[in-house]
């Protein structure tokens, strides 16, 4: 299961990069985070962040790590629990004095929740507009 | 609505051809909207005197078309156009047409945002003012083509080219403080989503008449953004969808659907209709609308197309960064 966002904003892609490539934000920006911390590494490939997601009103803990890093470009993290392994994408575009973020987030499902997933369709569509408005809103204040 | 029965048969009809697609695009749709009660009058005679008209894809079809439209209105109306030889040719018909009218020619290719930018500098040093603006000019590319900047041509022609000719004549739109610009949309958007995604069409196999649909579904979507914008200096702003028109660019892009649809196309005449009307019609339509055969029509036809918010403003600063206009309203 796939959900596929872009934000455009009149900012500079060195602080958009800066800003979203730092996973622990996403506590303020991500209205489905409720709170992400850096748990080891400084940022590069391989660190963690250790987070806290509600997802259809539940709270789910997920592991974080950062698997790919390009500086202004691109920056991969995959999240994992016993349910559900998470790929979050980022890819950064220059568009004139602005930025093109383009977020993809795929889930994939262990288990017996994998035959549910379908259902999810809807609440992870809400995932994504809220997701895209938090993000949108976060990249305007910078 | 009056609460006339007539009123509301007339309403109830109109609005049913809408919902119904074949009938309201067709020439019958047309045809039988003209008799109903509700028919809103046309411009006042003479309405477009003193005023300057430009209408972009001049040489072929509803773009010829609206520009007799609106010489017969009184208008001075330019003609752009990317052959300067085609479209002598049609100046000449159209002067035949209408002898005391005045036809001016420019040429500029409108997906290139560079000769934009030349083109309205020298309309501006001809020109002091610009009354009525329309953005007819259209594509429906066989494979993927780029502009000469490298966008996806038909959103280079449809979108960003008449932002950046519209911005760039924001000074002489302003004169007259009641200007109006139209944007010649297409049916067609109804079944496309607004392509924030994917606004280059760089993913997924590409289909000319798909790319089509999508750019003109980025003009309704900008409307509300390019309404507030243009309100302060007095500019309204205007889509319009012609219905099924038999016009070259329809034979030449979509040859089976014009095969199997011509004895019910529409004529130039029926199809450019409400552009004209919109430019000259009184009272000013109110700004920001879809429209076609005279009367605003929905943006979404079914609930999988709708945005959210964020992705219209998502959009419009894809398009203002791409053409390089400030984005703040």
């Amino acid at each position: 299961m796939q959900i596929r966002r872009t934000v455009v904003v009149d900012r500079p892609v060195g602080p958009v990069f800066d800003y979203l490539s730092d996973f622990a934000n996403t506590t303020y920006w991500d209205p489905g985070t409720v709170s992400t911390t850096r748990s080891s590494g400084e940022g590069g490939i391989g660190t963690t962040y250790a987070n806290t997601s509600k997802f259809a009103g539940r709270e789910t803990e997920l592991t974080y790590t950062v698997t790919e890093l390009e500086p202004n470009q691109k920056i991969t993290l995959v999240g994992k629990n016993k349910t559900v392994t998470a790929t979050d994408e980022m890819s950064f575009q220059q568009v004139g004095t602005g930025t093109r973020v383009d977020y993809v987030a795929s889930f994939e499902f262990a288990g017996v929740i994998k035959l549910l997933a379908p259902l999810m369709s809807p609440a992870m569509k809400k995932l994504g507009d809220e997701a895209e408005q938090g993000m949108r809103s976060a990249l305007e204040r910078l | 609505m009056t609460g006339d029965p007539r009123g509301l048969g007339a309403w109830l009809v109109d609005a049913a051809l809408d919902r119904s697609v074949v009938g309201g695009y067709s020439k019958f749709g047309y045809a039988m909207r003209r008799r109903l009660s509700n028919w809103p009058d046309d411009p006042p005679a003479g309405a477009l005197v003193g005023r300057e008209a430009l209408v972009t894809g001049a040489s072929s079809g509803l773009g010829k078309q609206s520009c007799a439209d609106l010489a017969g209105l009184g208008a001075r109306v330019h003609l752009v156009v990317r052959n300067l030889q085609k479209g002598e040719v049609v100046r000449r018909e159209l002067l035949e047409q209408l002898p005391d009218s005045e036809f001016v020619l420019w040429r500029c290719d409108v997906s290139d945002l560079r000769d934009v930018e030349r083109f309205c500098q020298e309309y501006a040093a001809e020109s002091g003012r610009l009354d009525v603006l329309v953005h007819n000019a259209g594509v429906m590319p066989a494979q993927r083509t780029e502009s000469a900047q490298g966008h996806e041509l038909a959103m280079a022609t449809h979108v960003l080219g008449p932002l950046r000719l519209t911005e760039s004549l924001r000074p002489q739109l302003a004169v007259s403080g009641s200007s109006r610009v139209v944007l010649v949309t297409s049916g067609g958007m109804y079944a496309q989503q607004l392509p924030v995604t994917d606004p280059e069409y760089r993913r997924g196999g590409y289909h000319g008449a798909t790319a089509y649909a999508r750019s003109k579904r980025v003009q309704v979507a900008l409307l509300p953004v390019l309404t507030r914008r243009w309100s302060a200096d007095g500019i309204s702003v205007h889509a319009m969808h012609p219905g099924w028109a038999d016009t070259p660019g329809i034979a030449d892009s979509l040859p089976l659907f014009h095969r199997v649809t011509r004895p019910i196309l529409r004529d130039d005449s029926e199809g450019a209709d409400t552009t004209a009307w919109l430019a000259a019609a009184e009272p000013p339509p109110p700004s920001g609308m879809l429209w076609q055969d005279r009367r605003p029509r929905p943006e979404h036809v079914v609930p999988w197309t709708k945005e959210t918010e964020s992705a219209q403003q998502s959009m419009w600063q894809w398009c203002a960064l791409t053409v390089g206009i400030e984005s703040a309203n």
